[in-house]
This record gives C-alpha cells, structure tokens and sequence, in this order.
C-alpha cells in the first residue's frame, strides 16, 4: 500500500499479525446456530400471525405455595435417605432370600407327593383300573353258555317265578275302578268284554 | 450448488427457490470470517463478535429479499455488521452509564485479560493504540489497514464521503505511529 508507505513507513514495514484467537472449529459451527436461530424467530413469527397471538400466554396450572422453593431440599433429602435405604434395603433382601430356600427345601418332599397325586389322578381310567373278569372270558364262551341257558327263559318259566306277591307289587299304587275299565274298552271300536275274555 | 456460484445467483436462488436454506448457508460459509473479524476489531471480545456475528445474519436473512443490489453485496453485509457493532457498544456506554473513556478502558483490559488473544506483545501494542482513536476513526483505521478496503467501498459501507474517510485515515495513522514511537 504506497499510501501506507508515505503516511508511515513503520507501520508499512510491519507484518500484521493477528492478535485475536477464536474456539477451536468456531466457524465450522456459526451456520448452524444462525440457522437454528432463524427457524426459532420463524416459529414465533407464525406463532404471531396465527390466531393464537390473540390469546395470552397464561400458566394455567397452579403448584402449592412455596413449591419451588422446597423443590431442591425436598430432592436432596430423599436422594441422602435413598442411599441409607438401599444397605439396609440389600441386606433385608439377603434375608427374604434364605428365607425363601429354606422353605423350598422343606417342602420338597411334599410337592413330590402332590405332583404324584396329580399325575395318578389326571390318568385315563382304562389304564388305571385293573382288567375285568368279564373280560377274561371269551366271546365263543358267551354265547354258547346263552344258547344252553336261553331256552329254558320261556313265558311259563317266568311266570312261574312270579308269585302272587309279585303281582300285586306291580299294581301297588293304582286304583282302577270296574267302570274305568269298562269305559276304557267301550272306546275299543267292536270289542267286547267277551271278545278280550275269548282271547 | 457449490461455493463457486456468484453473489447475483446466491441471491436469485434465495428469492426464487425453495432452497432458501441452503443457499444462505453458502452465504453466511462465505462471508462469516470476513465479517466476524471485522466485529471483532471493534468490540474485541470474542462472545460479543459471536452474538453480533449472529444477529447481523439474522437481520440480513429477514431483509434479504428486499435487497435492492444498489451495492455489492458483501458492502450491504459490511454495513449491517458496523452498524450491530456501534451499536452494540453504544448500548453499552447507555445500560452502564459509562463515558466513552471507560469504555476504551474496558476494551483495553479485554485485550490483557481475556484468554482469546495471541501472545504478541508488539501486536498487543498496536491494539493499544488502534483503541486509543475515536471509534469511527478506528472504524476507518481497521477497514484500511487490515482489511485494505478500496476509499470507494468503505464510503458506501460507512455512508461517508471518501475525502473524509481519506483524511480520517490519515489522522488514524499518526496518531497510531505516536503511541507506538512513545515508549
């Protein structure tokens, strides 16, 4: 600069350095704040032209009176008894925990019993119950004993096992009248009393 | 897109694609070092470049459609980040009610104090110095000196007529050699 060189030749001689220093990477991050920063004011500039710039803005939820000013100590003294409580608290579950298998090992042989019970009970029955007597006798046997003994079950041997007794036991309980009875068979179309005592 | 597209394309994408956000990203990728050191020189710490740095792309993304092109684009740019930087610091001197004095002391110290800064002694110095001027004449000073900006450019980002600028510049010199003569 031949101005410099005339005005002042020490200054002009001199090398300029630059005193000032920055953060490292500051210029790597400046477009991105202003960018943040445009997006912010252009948020609360729609906020403005839209119909909520009409409203307030009001907190409408209310806290108790002093709320914040109890707040910190409130955190702090829970966070110092937490800490209290968590020795005591590992110690008291060390205890719940022998607890526990010791009363597993007593019971042991009693849910063995139970869990036979169980699958004793919860088994099919054909495979429970022992074979029928029934069963050991074979069809041929059956029937030849049926066609020796069937015979002899005719019309007068049951009734020949039938005492007078029997009879009455049968009737026990009704009452028919001889005009009932009468009445019954009048409904009969063309049979007589005679007709059914021919029979 | 890459980075090779002009200003006059970046800006008719913006404006007529939906790739508004990509396109921007070529933008601030293109101008942010330039314009953060520019920042920096005049407020001197780092966060408060960084928050100016910003807000200047904000504002240029809210009114880049209405951008006539009357000027280059990276003149209009230049323009907006003195303008957040002056502002910044005149902000400054109205919430702490502090002169304009204090003000260049607070800089000072920012220089010794804060982590933010190489260790050159004879760079340390110049600071001093360039900071002892009067703001606008520090303004012209850094944008002459370290950013070689033609009078022509620096006129229409300053909306300062270039004789002015010329002999702003040249009173900055002086009194630059001065303070470092001094000791």
């Amino acid at each position: 600069m031949n101005e410099l060189k005339q005005l002042s030749p020490l200054l002009a001689e001199r090398k300029k350095e630059n005193l000032f220093t920055v953060p490292e990477n500051y210029f790597s991050t400046v477009e991105e704040n202003v960018m943040e920063k445009i997006q912010a004011e252009s948020v609360s500039h729609e906020l403005k032209n839209s119909g909520l710039a009409a409203f307030k803005k009001q907190e409408m939820f209310e806290v108790p009176y002093g709320y914040f000013e109890r707040l910190p100590n409130e955190i702090l003294q829970k966070t110092s008894r937490k800490k209290s409580l968590t020795i005591l608290e590992s110690v008291s579950e060390y205890f719940q925990y022998s607890f526990r298998l010791t009363h597993l090992l007593a019971a042991t042989p009693m849910l063995a019993v139970m869990i036979l019970a169980i699958v004793v009970i919860t088994k099919p029955v054909d495979e429970i119950e022992t074979i029928s007597p029934l069963a050991q006798i074979s069809n041929e046997e059956i029937s030849s004993y049926l066609s020796e003994n069937i015979s002899s079950l005719d019309e007068s041997s049951i009734v020949a096992q039938m005492n007078e007794k029997s009879f009455n036991n049968l009737n026990a309980g009704i009452e028919v009248q001889n005009s009932d009875f009468e009445e019954s068979l009048n409904d009969l179309n063309g049979i007589t009393l005679d007709d059914i005592q021919n029979l | 897109m890459t980075l090779q597209i002009t200003d006059a394309e970046l800006l008719m994408q913006f404006r007529t694609t939906d790739r508004r956000e990509e396109s921007y990203t070529i933008l601030i990728r293109r101008y942010q070092e330039r314009l953060y050191w520019h920042i920096r020189r005049i407020v001197i710490d780092h966060d408060d470049a960084n928050d100016i740095l910003q807000n200047v792309f904000i504002k240029v993304w809210k009114s880049l459609d209405g951008f006539r092109e009357d000027s280059q684009l990276f003149t209009w740019l230049y323009r907006i980040a003195t303008n957040e930087s002056i502002t910044f610091l005149n902000s400054k001197k109205k919430r702490f009610y502090l002169p304009i004095e204090d003000v260049t002391k607070e800089l000072k110290n920012k220089l010794t104090t804060s982590g933010n800064f190489s260790e050159s002694k004879t760079e340390l110095k110049l600071q001093e110095a360039i900071l002892s001027l009067p703001e606008k004449q520090r303004i012209v000073f850094n944008l002459r000196y370290y950013d070689e900006m033609p009078y022509e450019e620096m006129s229409r980002v300053l909306r300062t007529s270039e004789g002015a600028l010329k002999a702003s510049f040249h009173h900055a010199v002086k009194k630059v050699e001065k303070f470092l003569l001094a000791d």
